[in-house]
């Protein structure tokens, strides 16, 4: 177990390393110049003003001492200042990802809990018309764009119903409070929640029709034990396990559904921030956010390799 | 006492009704009601986005100023924009425009996918230790933020954005055809070609290839299912195809203010639902080919 979990994270390093190389290959092709379109070009010192801020910025340099630069200031825990605003990038990113794990937090639980029984009312009623529909829903659920699923809500809930406030993730001009944050979070974190159901009851469906057509489950009924229990304790205790790998499979999606998701309703997340550095050329913005969101996926996959591993003993890796 | 023995020997019954594997997975497809659902819907949209200009009589792109935000009416069926254009024929327009970018897109990713996959699993070893690595690190990148952050470098128009989601979404399609060739690589018809001095390139498409084609088909479906509502978030975000051509997604953008939202709805319902329906079909029909020509798999 322990040589797994190290063999895993050895195999994490050069993926890593890739991964900065490929962030900051891309990031270095970006078009446009910040430097320019900080400085006004229309003085007669432009030119010279020019220069000394792409000294400043490191801009002047070749490209493989400008990535090792970049790298070892990483190290440092450094992402380098946003091109617009001047502010540290780790800073940044620092203030605005609690929104974005909040809203990502919450539509994961939403889907987790909602696909998880859907998909075991689905699988123990196999072929019954709940079934199917289910399916439906699922199959429903994959198709609908984020962006068009959260302005449908949108119309529905706050325009039409003015029920739920529609963007921001606090009344502005009041003073922050959880139970006004939590109104606003309620129907982006449906949004993203509600496609990423689909996933989680497919395959909880799936895992559990595997495991009812075991024999430990058809000897659990022959000696006497209730539908209940067998149910409760011999299906789905094993079934619910593989699920685990759902979360893992979701991650990288959920993280692009995000960024839309705060788009439409000003969520001030990393990932409206993400945007907005794509629409402002800010390039050490956006290396740092492709950077943070490719880590943490990279992350989590290793999370839920090795919270599988555990909960479920049967599996041995060496 | 005589028993008549009349079952068939083991192995004849197939010969006797002389169904090949395509009629049965043609027959398995039929049967599958939503999948032809999905099938006739599309075509239908094919149809409409082929014969767009006969179709839709006004122009997708031209402004009439005589004929601002109108709800629908005979006239025009979906009404019209904020600057006079028909909402129908924007839409079966940007069916052309959504549904090639999706056919475009996955036909790149699905090639690249091959390419690697059988490359990695026919060669295995160091080869496909390499290309798996790789592999890994463009997985570990959340697909959708790659796409925006290549589109932002390479710049908006149609081209890129077929180009970008194509070459950011081959790892599924090349994990799965590397799969299937490290299991089928070590089955003995592929050691009497090698035995016989068949050169690996023809081993690979001629040998193996053909055993893959079902799950590569199964698995592009869903890939265009993707792509395309992966051209509608770009599109939506103003990165992918720009304003006048219209896509189902950039119409969608337009939507965005609170005045279109609560008081057009004819301008994003219409193309919302479109997206819905193309992508919900060719999810169905991607589901239907897998009963049909992979049978074994479970999800």
């Amino acid at each position: 177990m322990f040589n797994y979990i190290l063999r895993r994270l050895l195999v994490s390093i050069p993926i890593l390393i890739g991964i900065t190389v490929i962030v900051f290959f891309i990031a270095s092709q970006m078009p446009g110049d910040a430097v320019l379109a900080m400085i006004s070009t229309d003085t007669p010192q432009a030119e010279d003003l020019v220069k000394l801020r792409r000294g400043q910025l490191g801009l002047d340099l070749p490209i493989y001492e400008q990535y090792g630069r970049w790298v070892g200031q990483l190290l440092h825990g450094n992402l380098g200042f946003s091109f617009q605003s001047g502010e540290s990038v780790i800073s940044v990113i620092a203030a605005r990802l609690p929104a974005t794990l909040e809203l990502m937090g919450v539509a994961l639980i939403i889907a987790i809990i909602l696909g998880v029984f859907l998909g075991v009312v689905s699988a123990l009623k196999q072929y019954s018309w709940l079934d199917y529909s289910f399916t439906f829903f699922g199959f429903a659920g994959i198709s609908i764009p984020d962006f068009f699923l959260g302005m449908v809500l949108v119309y529905v809930f706050s325009i039409e119903l003015g029920l739920l406030p529609s963007s921001g993730i606090s009344t502005a001009g009041n003073a922050f409070s959880l139970s006004d944050n939590l109104r606003h979070l309620i129907l982006p974190a449906f949004a993203l929640g509600l496609a990423r159901t689909a996933s989680f009851m497919r395959y909880t469906r799936a895992s559990v029709l595997e495991v009812m057509n075991n024999d430990y489950v058809r000897t659990a009924r022959a000696k006497g034990l209730g539908e209940r229990l067998v149910t409760t304790r011999h299906i789905l205790r094993n079934a619910l396990i593989p699920v685990v790998t759902v979360i893992g499979i979701t991650l990288p999606t959920l993280f692009g559904g995000a960024v839309i998701i705060e788009v439409i309703f000003q969520w001030a997340g990393i990932g409206l921030m993400f945007i907005n550095a794509v629409t402002g050329r800010d390039s050490p913005v956006i290396m740092g956010y492709v950077l943070l969101s490719a880590v943490i996926v990279l992350a989590s996959n290793l999370i839920t390799d090795i919270m599988y591993s555990v909960l479920d003993p049967r599996i041995r890796y060496d | 006492m005589t028993i008549s023995l009349n079952i068939p020997a083991a192995g004849t019954e197939a010969l006797v009704k002389g169904e090949s594997l395509w009629i049965k997975a043609r027959k398995r497809f039929l049967r599958h009601r939503l999948a032809l659902i999905g099938l006739v819907i599309l075509c239908v949209m094919v149809l409409l986005a082929v014969l767009a200009p006969v179709v839709a009589i006004y122009s997708p792109v031209e402004l009439n100023l005589d004929a601002m935000s109108q709800p629908p009416s005979t006239t025009h069926w979906l009404g019209t924009d904020t600057t006079g254009r028909d909402v129908w024929s924007r839409i079966v327009h940007g069916g052309q425009v959504s549904l090639s970018v999706g056919l475009v897109a996955v036909s790149i990713s699905t090639l690249i996918g091959i390419v690697i996959g059988s490359i990695a699993g026919y060669a295995g070893g160091k080869v496909d230790l390499l290309l798996m690595r790789v592999t890994d690190m463009v997985m570990a990148f959340p697909s959708l933020v790659m796409i925006i952050t290549v589109a932002s470098v390479l710049g908006p128009s149609i081209y890129n954005t077929m180009l970008v989601i194509g070459i950011l979404t081959w790892p599924g399609i090349a994990r799965l055809v590397r799969g299937q060739f490290l299991s089928f690589r070590e089955q003995q018809f592929v050691l009497a070609a090698r035995s016989i001095g068949v050169p690996p390139i023809q081993i690979m498409f001629r040998h193996l290839f053909p055993n893959v084609v079902g799950t590569v088909t199964v698995a592009a479906t869903f890939g265009m299912a993707n792509a395309i509502l992966q051209e509608a978030s770009l599109s939506f975000l103003g990165l992918g195809v720009q304003a006048p051509t219209p896509s189902w997604g950039n119409m969608l953008r337009d939507a965005q203010t609170f005045s279109i939202l609560e008081g057009m709805p004819w301008l994003w319902i219409a193309p919302g639902l479109m997206i819905v329906l193309a992508v919900l079909s060719i999810n169905f029909i991607g589901d239907g080919l897998r009963d049909a020509l992979d049978p074994r798999s479970i999800l």
